[in-house]
Protein backbone atom coordinates (compact mmCIF):
# COMPACT_ATOMS: atom_id res chain seq x y z
CA UNK A 1 0.00 0.00 0.00
CA UNK A 2 1.39 3.60 -0.56
CA UNK A 3 -0.60 6.17 0.96
CA UNK A 4 -0.27 10.30 -0.72
CA UNK A 5 -0.76 12.45 2.24
CA UNK A 6 -1.60 15.70 0.90
CA UNK A 7 1.63 17.27 2.76
CA UNK A 8 5.05 16.41 4.24
CA UNK A 9 5.91 15.55 7.89
CA UNK A 10 4.96 17.97 10.26
CA UNK A 11 7.11 17.40 13.63
CA UNK A 12 5.26 20.56 15.55
CA UNK A 13 1.67 20.11 15.29
CA UNK A 14 -0.73 20.26 16.90
CA UNK A 15 0.12 23.53 18.30
CA UNK A 16 -0.40 23.92 22.10
CA UNK A 17 -3.80 26.15 21.41
CA UNK A 18 -5.13 23.81 18.61
CA UNK A 19 -8.38 21.82 19.47
CA UNK A 20 -7.91 18.19 17.95
CA UNK A 21 -10.64 18.94 15.55
CA UNK A 22 -7.80 21.57 14.06
CA UNK A 23 -4.99 18.99 13.66
CA UNK A 24 -6.98 16.67 11.83
CA UNK A 25 -5.35 17.42 8.81
CA UNK A 26 -1.70 17.43 10.06
CA UNK A 27 -2.50 14.27 11.93
CA UNK A 28 -3.15 12.26 8.35
CA UNK A 29 -0.52 13.59 6.67
CA UNK A 30 1.79 13.19 9.49
CA UNK A 31 0.93 9.32 9.62
CA UNK A 32 0.74 9.03 6.19
CA UNK A 33 3.76 10.62 5.91
CA UNK A 34 5.29 8.54 8.26
CA UNK A 35 3.95 4.94 6.96
CA UNK A 36 5.54 5.80 3.38
CA UNK A 37 9.06 6.81 4.96
CA UNK A 38 9.44 3.66 7.05
CA UNK A 39 8.09 1.56 4.08
CA UNK A 40 11.19 2.31 2.23
CA UNK A 41 13.75 -0.06 2.79
CA UNK A 42 11.43 -1.54 5.59
CA UNK A 43 8.37 -3.84 5.98
CA UNK A 44 5.44 -1.83 5.83
CA UNK A 45 4.11 -1.28 9.38
CA UNK A 46 0.89 -3.01 8.73
CA UNK A 47 2.31 -6.26 6.98
CA UNK A 48 0.54 -9.17 8.76
CA UNK A 49 3.12 -11.81 7.32
CA UNK A 50 6.58 -10.38 7.26
CA UNK A 51 7.73 -8.30 10.44
CA UNK A 52 7.55 -4.72 10.22
CA UNK A 53 11.00 -3.07 11.03
CA UNK A 54 12.89 -6.01 9.35
CA UNK A 55 14.19 -4.54 6.17
CA UNK A 56 13.51 -5.71 2.32
CA UNK A 57 16.88 -3.79 1.43
CA UNK A 58 18.85 -1.34 2.23
CA UNK A 59 19.64 1.68 -0.12
CA UNK A 60 23.40 3.33 0.69
CA UNK A 61 23.09 6.50 -0.59
CA UNK A 62 26.66 8.18 -1.46
CA UNK A 63 28.49 9.60 1.30
CA UNK A 64 31.32 12.21 0.57
CA UNK A 65 33.11 11.21 3.62
CA UNK A 66 32.20 7.65 6.07
CA UNK A 67 30.39 8.25 9.14
CA UNK A 68 33.01 9.45 12.25
CA UNK A 69 32.67 5.58 14.76
CA UNK A 70 32.55 5.74 18.12
CA UNK A 71 33.43 2.92 20.75
CA UNK A 72 31.50 -0.07 20.22
CA UNK A 73 30.26 1.08 16.46
CA UNK A 74 30.80 0.40 12.98
CA UNK A 75 29.44 1.65 10.16
CA UNK A 76 28.46 0.22 6.53
CA UNK A 77 27.95 3.03 3.79
CA UNK A 78 28.58 3.99 0.13
CA UNK A 79 30.98 6.13 -1.20
CA UNK A 80 32.00 6.91 -4.90
CA UNK A 81 35.61 4.77 -6.27
CA UNK A 82 37.21 6.38 -9.14
CA UNK A 83 36.65 5.47 -12.76
CA UNK A 84 33.82 3.05 -11.05
CA UNK A 85 30.84 3.74 -9.32
CA UNK A 86 29.21 3.60 -5.43
CA UNK A 87 31.13 0.72 -3.72
CA UNK A 88 30.71 -0.54 -0.65
CA UNK A 89 32.26 0.49 2.76
CA UNK A 90 33.04 -0.37 6.40
CA UNK A 91 34.63 2.04 9.13
CA UNK A 92 35.68 0.11 12.32
CA UNK A 93 35.23 1.01 15.38
CA UNK A 94 36.18 4.48 16.46
CA UNK A 95 36.60 6.48 19.31
CA UNK A 96 39.81 8.40 20.23
CA UNK A 97 41.24 6.89 17.26
CA UNK A 98 39.09 7.01 14.26
CA UNK A 99 38.43 4.13 12.76
CA UNK A 100 39.73 2.41 9.92
CA UNK A 101 37.93 2.86 6.78
CA UNK A 102 37.62 -0.16 4.60
CA UNK A 103 36.57 -0.80 0.76
CA UNK A 104 34.23 -4.10 0.93
CA UNK A 105 33.41 -4.20 -2.34
CA UNK A 106 35.67 -3.89 -5.51
CA UNK A 107 34.50 -3.21 -9.59
CA UNK A 108 31.26 -5.40 -10.71
CA UNK A 109 31.78 -9.05 -10.85
CA UNK A 110 30.37 -10.34 -14.24
CA UNK A 111 31.38 -13.56 -16.70
CA UNK A 112 34.62 -12.47 -17.66
CA UNK A 113 36.03 -12.48 -20.84
CA UNK A 114 36.65 -16.16 -22.36
CA UNK A 115 39.58 -16.47 -24.74
CA UNK A 116 39.78 -19.36 -27.06
CA UNK A 117 43.00 -20.62 -24.89
CA UNK A 118 41.60 -19.69 -21.48
CA UNK A 119 39.11 -19.97 -19.50
CA UNK A 120 38.87 -16.62 -16.89
CA UNK A 121 37.28 -16.04 -13.81
CA UNK A 122 37.86 -13.11 -11.49
CA UNK A 123 35.98 -11.93 -8.28
CA UNK A 124 37.25 -9.21 -5.62
CA UNK A 125 38.45 -9.53 -1.76
CA UNK A 126 38.10 -6.75 0.62
CA UNK A 127 40.60 -3.75 0.39
CA UNK A 128 39.78 -2.84 -3.41
CA UNK A 129 41.57 -6.18 -3.71
CA UNK A 130 40.58 -8.39 -7.68
CA UNK A 131 41.42 -11.82 -7.86
CA UNK A 132 42.01 -13.30 -11.29
CA UNK A 133 41.52 -17.11 -11.72
CA UNK A 134 41.13 -19.87 -13.98
CA UNK A 135 43.51 -22.07 -16.57
CA UNK A 136 45.19 -21.14 -19.84
CA UNK A 137 45.79 -23.68 -22.44
CA UNK A 138 49.35 -22.02 -23.00
CA UNK A 139 50.46 -23.90 -26.36
CA UNK A 140 46.96 -22.23 -27.86
CA UNK A 141 48.50 -18.87 -26.40
CA UNK A 142 49.91 -15.93 -27.98
CA UNK A 143 53.96 -16.86 -28.39
CA UNK A 144 52.91 -20.32 -26.67
CA UNK A 145 53.11 -18.94 -23.00
CA UNK A 146 50.82 -15.90 -22.48
CA UNK A 147 47.84 -15.51 -19.85
CA UNK A 148 45.40 -12.70 -19.81
CA UNK A 149 43.64 -11.12 -16.72
CA UNK A 150 40.29 -9.99 -17.95
CA UNK A 151 39.06 -7.07 -16.99
CA UNK A 152 42.13 -5.37 -17.51
CA UNK A 153 41.83 -3.14 -14.87
CA UNK A 154 45.11 -4.26 -12.44
CA UNK A 155 47.32 -1.60 -11.35
CA UNK A 156 49.78 -3.79 -9.58
CA UNK A 157 50.61 -7.23 -9.13
CA UNK A 158 50.47 -8.37 -5.15
CA UNK A 159 50.73 -12.20 -5.25
CA UNK A 160 50.78 -14.84 -8.48
CA UNK A 161 50.13 -18.60 -8.21
CA UNK A 162 50.61 -21.10 -11.29
CA UNK A 163 50.42 -24.98 -11.52
CA UNK A 164 50.43 -27.24 -13.73
CA UNK A 165 47.58 -29.03 -15.75
CA UNK A 166 48.84 -32.70 -16.05
CA UNK A 167 48.94 -35.90 -14.59
CA UNK A 168 53.05 -35.24 -14.88
CA UNK A 169 54.47 -32.98 -12.54
CA UNK A 170 56.16 -29.87 -13.83
CA UNK A 171 58.82 -27.63 -12.56
CA UNK A 172 57.13 -24.10 -11.57
CA UNK A 173 57.49 -21.69 -13.74
CA UNK A 174 58.95 -18.46 -13.60
CA UNK A 175 56.68 -15.47 -15.09
CA UNK A 176 56.69 -11.80 -15.93
CA UNK A 177 54.09 -9.35 -16.03
CA UNK A 178 52.96 -7.04 -19.30
CA UNK A 179 51.77 -3.39 -19.19
CA UNK A 180 48.84 -2.09 -21.58
CA UNK A 181 48.99 1.05 -22.89
CA UNK A 182 46.64 2.22 -20.06
CA UNK A 183 48.94 0.98 -17.92
CA UNK A 184 47.51 -2.06 -16.65
CA UNK A 185 48.25 -5.41 -16.26
CA UNK A 186 46.79 -7.49 -19.03
CA UNK A 187 48.80 -10.49 -19.18
CA UNK A 188 51.58 -12.71 -18.49
CA UNK A 189 54.18 -14.69 -19.95
CA UNK A 190 55.54 -18.07 -18.31
CA UNK A 191 58.78 -19.63 -18.71
CA UNK A 192 60.46 -22.73 -17.83
CA UNK A 193 57.12 -24.30 -18.39
CA UNK A 194 56.47 -27.69 -19.60
CA UNK A 195 55.97 -28.01 -23.26
CA UNK A 196 52.12 -28.68 -24.54
CA UNK A 197 50.88 -27.86 -20.56
CA UNK A 198 48.25 -25.72 -19.20
CA UNK A 199 48.20 -23.99 -16.41
CA UNK A 200 46.00 -23.31 -13.83
CA UNK A 201 46.86 -19.66 -12.13
CA UNK A 202 45.19 -17.48 -9.27
CA UNK A 203 46.90 -13.75 -9.68
CA UNK A 204 45.94 -11.45 -6.92
CA UNK A 205 46.53 -7.54 -7.29
CA UNK A 206 45.07 -3.89 -6.81
CA UNK A 207 42.85 -2.09 -9.06
CA UNK B 1 -5.24 -2.33 16.71
CA UNK B 2 -2.77 -2.16 14.02
CA UNK B 3 -1.28 1.24 12.85
CA UNK B 4 -4.03 3.55 10.21
CA UNK B 5 -2.31 5.46 7.50
CA UNK B 6 -5.49 6.88 7.22
CA UNK B 7 -6.48 8.21 10.12
CA UNK B 8 -7.87 10.57 11.47
CA UNK B 9 -10.50 11.15 8.75
CA UNK B 10 -12.95 14.48 9.19
CA UNK B 11 -15.73 12.38 9.83
CA UNK B 12 -16.13 11.45 12.54
CA UNK B 13 -14.72 13.96 15.28
CA UNK B 14 -11.33 13.37 15.50
CA UNK B 15 -11.79 12.96 19.26
CA UNK B 16 -13.62 9.40 18.59
CA UNK B 17 -10.19 8.26 17.06
CA UNK B 18 -8.37 9.11 20.26
CA UNK B 19 -7.77 5.46 20.23
CA UNK B 20 -6.04 4.53 17.12
CA UNK B 21 -3.93 7.81 16.75
CA UNK B 22 -3.06 6.55 20.37
CA UNK B 23 -2.38 3.27 18.64
CA UNK B 24 -0.70 4.65 15.42
CA UNK B 25 1.67 6.33 18.02
CA UNK B 26 2.61 3.02 19.95
CA UNK B 27 2.89 0.87 17.11
CA UNK B 28 4.97 3.03 15.44
CA UNK B 29 7.26 3.38 17.89
CA UNK B 30 7.23 -0.21 18.69
CA UNK B 31 7.68 -1.58 14.81
CA UNK B 32 10.70 1.14 15.03
CA UNK B 33 12.42 -0.81 17.91
CA UNK B 34 12.97 -3.81 15.28
CA UNK B 35 16.20 -3.73 14.02
CA UNK B 36 16.98 0.01 15.54
CA UNK B 37 17.52 1.73 18.53
CA UNK B 38 14.21 2.58 20.22
CA UNK B 39 12.92 5.98 19.90
CA UNK B 40 13.73 8.04 23.45
CA UNK B 41 17.36 5.99 23.59
CA UNK B 42 20.77 8.04 23.56
CA UNK B 43 20.97 5.92 19.93
CA UNK B 44 17.61 6.47 19.13
CA UNK B 45 17.45 5.81 15.10
CA UNK B 46 20.81 3.47 14.81
CA UNK B 47 20.79 -0.07 13.33
CA UNK B 48 20.98 -2.58 16.35
CA UNK B 49 21.04 -5.25 13.36
CA UNK B 50 19.58 -5.83 10.02
CA UNK B 51 17.27 -8.82 9.28
CA UNK B 52 16.55 -8.94 5.56
CA UNK B 53 13.44 -10.47 4.04
CA UNK B 54 14.41 -12.20 1.04
CA UNK B 55 13.30 -10.62 -2.24
CA UNK B 56 12.55 -12.41 -5.61
CA UNK B 57 15.01 -11.00 -7.74
CA UNK B 58 17.88 -7.94 -8.01
CA UNK B 59 15.93 -4.77 -6.89
CA UNK B 60 18.12 -2.65 -9.15
CA UNK B 61 19.93 0.50 -8.81
CA UNK B 62 19.18 3.84 -10.69
CA UNK B 63 21.08 6.41 -8.31
CA UNK B 64 24.81 6.60 -6.97
CA UNK B 65 24.06 4.87 -3.96
CA UNK B 66 24.23 0.66 -2.63
CA UNK B 67 21.92 -1.72 -2.25
CA UNK B 68 22.53 -4.72 -0.11
CA UNK B 69 19.83 -7.61 -0.16
CA UNK B 70 19.05 -11.07 0.52
CA UNK B 71 18.26 -13.53 -2.06
CA UNK B 72 18.46 -17.34 -2.98
CA UNK B 73 21.82 -18.73 -4.48
CA UNK B 74 21.63 -22.24 -6.13
CA UNK B 75 24.40 -24.24 -4.82
CA UNK B 76 25.63 -27.46 -4.69
CA UNK B 77 24.99 -27.35 -1.10
CA UNK B 78 21.46 -26.42 -1.20
CA UNK B 79 19.38 -23.08 -2.22
CA UNK B 80 19.83 -20.69 0.53
CA UNK B 81 19.00 -16.62 0.52
CA UNK B 82 22.45 -15.27 0.96
CA UNK B 83 23.57 -11.75 1.11
CA UNK B 84 23.76 -9.69 -2.26
CA UNK B 85 25.01 -6.03 -3.45
CA UNK B 86 24.19 -3.92 -6.42
CA UNK B 87 25.69 -0.93 -7.58
CA UNK B 88 24.92 1.39 -10.65
CA UNK B 89 25.93 0.30 -13.65
CA UNK B 90 28.95 2.20 -15.05
CA UNK B 91 30.70 -0.20 -17.51
CA UNK B 92 31.67 0.20 -20.05
CA UNK B 93 34.79 1.94 -19.62
CA UNK B 94 37.69 3.34 -21.49
CA UNK B 95 39.41 0.65 -20.16
CA UNK B 96 36.99 -1.78 -19.73
CA UNK B 97 34.58 -1.89 -22.73
CA UNK B 98 32.56 -5.19 -22.10
CA UNK B 99 28.93 -3.45 -21.48
CA UNK B 100 28.35 -5.38 -18.02
CA UNK B 101 25.05 -4.98 -16.62
CA UNK B 102 24.85 -3.96 -12.96
CA UNK B 103 23.58 -7.70 -11.58
CA UNK B 104 24.01 -8.70 -8.01
CA UNK B 105 26.92 -9.69 -7.11
CA UNK B 106 26.27 -12.27 -4.11
CA UNK B 107 28.54 -11.31 -1.26
CA UNK B 108 28.40 -14.83 0.99
CA UNK B 109 28.09 -18.32 1.16
CA UNK B 110 26.68 -20.74 3.59
CA UNK B 111 29.60 -23.20 3.78
CA UNK B 112 32.78 -22.44 5.99
CA UNK B 113 35.20 -24.73 7.21
CA UNK B 114 37.77 -22.70 9.89
CA UNK B 115 38.46 -25.80 12.09
CA UNK B 116 40.78 -28.11 9.46
CA UNK B 117 42.92 -29.43 10.08
CA UNK B 118 44.06 -30.04 6.91
CA UNK B 119 41.02 -28.94 4.61
CA UNK B 120 39.87 -25.56 5.04
CA UNK B 121 37.14 -23.46 2.89
CA UNK B 122 35.29 -20.21 2.60
CA UNK B 123 34.13 -18.23 0.30
CA UNK B 124 34.70 -15.25 -2.08
CA UNK B 125 32.16 -13.09 -3.83
CA UNK B 126 30.48 -14.23 -6.88
CA UNK B 127 29.22 -17.34 -5.72
CA UNK B 128 32.67 -19.02 -5.62
CA UNK B 129 34.16 -21.58 -2.52
CA UNK B 130 37.53 -21.14 -1.69
CA UNK B 131 39.03 -24.31 -0.67
CA UNK B 132 42.68 -24.77 0.73
CA UNK B 133 45.11 -27.14 3.16
CA UNK B 134 47.75 -28.59 2.98
CA UNK B 135 48.78 -32.69 2.29
CA UNK B 136 51.89 -34.79 2.99
CA UNK B 137 51.08 -37.49 0.22
CA UNK B 138 50.17 -36.97 -3.46
CA UNK B 139 47.40 -38.24 -4.33
CA UNK B 140 43.55 -37.55 -4.42
CA UNK B 141 42.28 -33.93 -2.85
CA UNK B 142 38.53 -34.40 -2.16
CA UNK B 143 36.64 -30.91 -1.18
CA UNK B 144 34.23 -31.88 1.56
CA UNK B 145 31.61 -29.98 1.26
CA UNK B 146 32.39 -29.59 -2.73
CA UNK B 147 30.94 -27.08 -4.80
CA UNK B 148 28.94 -27.64 -8.57
CA UNK B 149 32.96 -27.30 -10.31
CA UNK B 150 36.30 -26.87 -9.67
CA UNK B 151 37.28 -23.55 -11.25
CA UNK B 152 41.05 -24.08 -10.33
CA UNK B 153 43.50 -26.23 -8.73
CA UNK B 154 46.85 -25.15 -7.64
CA UNK B 155 49.65 -26.96 -5.42
CA UNK B 156 52.74 -25.43 -4.08
CA UNK B 157 55.48 -27.91 -2.41
CA UNK B 158 56.83 -26.53 0.75
CA UNK B 159 60.28 -28.77 0.07
CA UNK B 160 62.71 -28.88 -1.83
CA UNK B 161 64.64 -32.50 -2.97
CA UNK B 162 67.70 -32.85 -0.69
CA UNK B 163 69.94 -35.24 -3.02
CA UNK B 164 72.44 -33.25 -4.94
CA UNK B 165 71.48 -29.66 -5.74
CA UNK B 166 68.58 -28.55 -3.56
CA UNK B 167 65.62 -27.63 -6.24
CA UNK B 168 62.01 -27.46 -6.02
CA UNK B 169 59.88 -30.37 -6.36
CA UNK B 170 57.96 -30.82 -9.21
CA UNK B 171 53.95 -30.72 -8.97
CA UNK B 172 51.09 -30.74 -11.08
CA UNK B 173 47.25 -30.97 -10.55
CA UNK B 174 44.87 -32.71 -12.67
CA UNK B 175 40.74 -32.33 -11.92
CA UNK B 176 38.84 -35.67 -11.95
CA UNK B 177 35.54 -34.56 -10.81
CA UNK B 178 33.44 -32.03 -9.61
CA UNK B 179 34.91 -32.04 -5.76
CA UNK B 180 38.21 -34.05 -7.00
CA UNK B 181 41.21 -33.29 -8.12
CA UNK B 182 44.78 -34.79 -7.97
CA UNK B 183 48.05 -34.01 -7.22
CA UNK B 184 50.98 -35.47 -8.72
CA UNK B 185 54.44 -34.16 -7.20
CA UNK B 186 58.19 -36.39 -7.44
CA UNK B 187 58.17 -35.36 -3.90
CA UNK B 188 59.75 -38.07 -1.79
CA UNK B 189 60.54 -38.76 1.56
CA UNK B 190 59.32 -36.12 3.98
CA UNK B 191 57.23 -33.51 2.31
CA UNK B 192 54.56 -31.13 2.40
CA UNK B 193 52.22 -29.88 -0.31
CA UNK B 194 49.90 -26.86 0.25
CA UNK B 195 46.95 -26.25 -2.34
CA UNK B 196 44.40 -24.07 -2.89
CA UNK B 197 41.22 -24.81 -5.16
CA UNK B 198 38.18 -22.35 -6.36
CA UNK B 199 34.90 -23.65 -7.48
CA UNK B 200 31.51 -22.92 -8.19
CA UNK B 201 29.40 -23.02 -5.48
Amino acid sequence: MTITPKDEYDPIIPGPNDFLAVSQDDFLANFGQLYNAFARNHVALDDTVLTPGNHTNIELMQQGKGPETSVGEISLYSKMVSDQTNQLFLRYQGGSASGKEVQVTTYQIYPAQNLAWQISYFTFLPGNIIVYFGVGDLPRSPNKNTIFFPPYVMSNVISCYFCAQSNNPAVSPTVTFNKDPFGKIGAANLFNIATGFSYFYLVIGNI
Amino acid sequence: MTYSPITPQSQPSPAATQAQIQTNFAQYALKFLVNHSALNTKNQGDHESVVLEKQASDPGVLQDKVNLYCKDAVANSGTEPQLFAQIMKFLPTSTDGTDAPNIGMQLTQSTVDTVGPNQFQSFLPGGYLLHFGTVTATGAVTLVPGGTQILTALAIPNNMTTSGTPTPFSISTAITASNTFNINSNATGVFSITWLAISRA
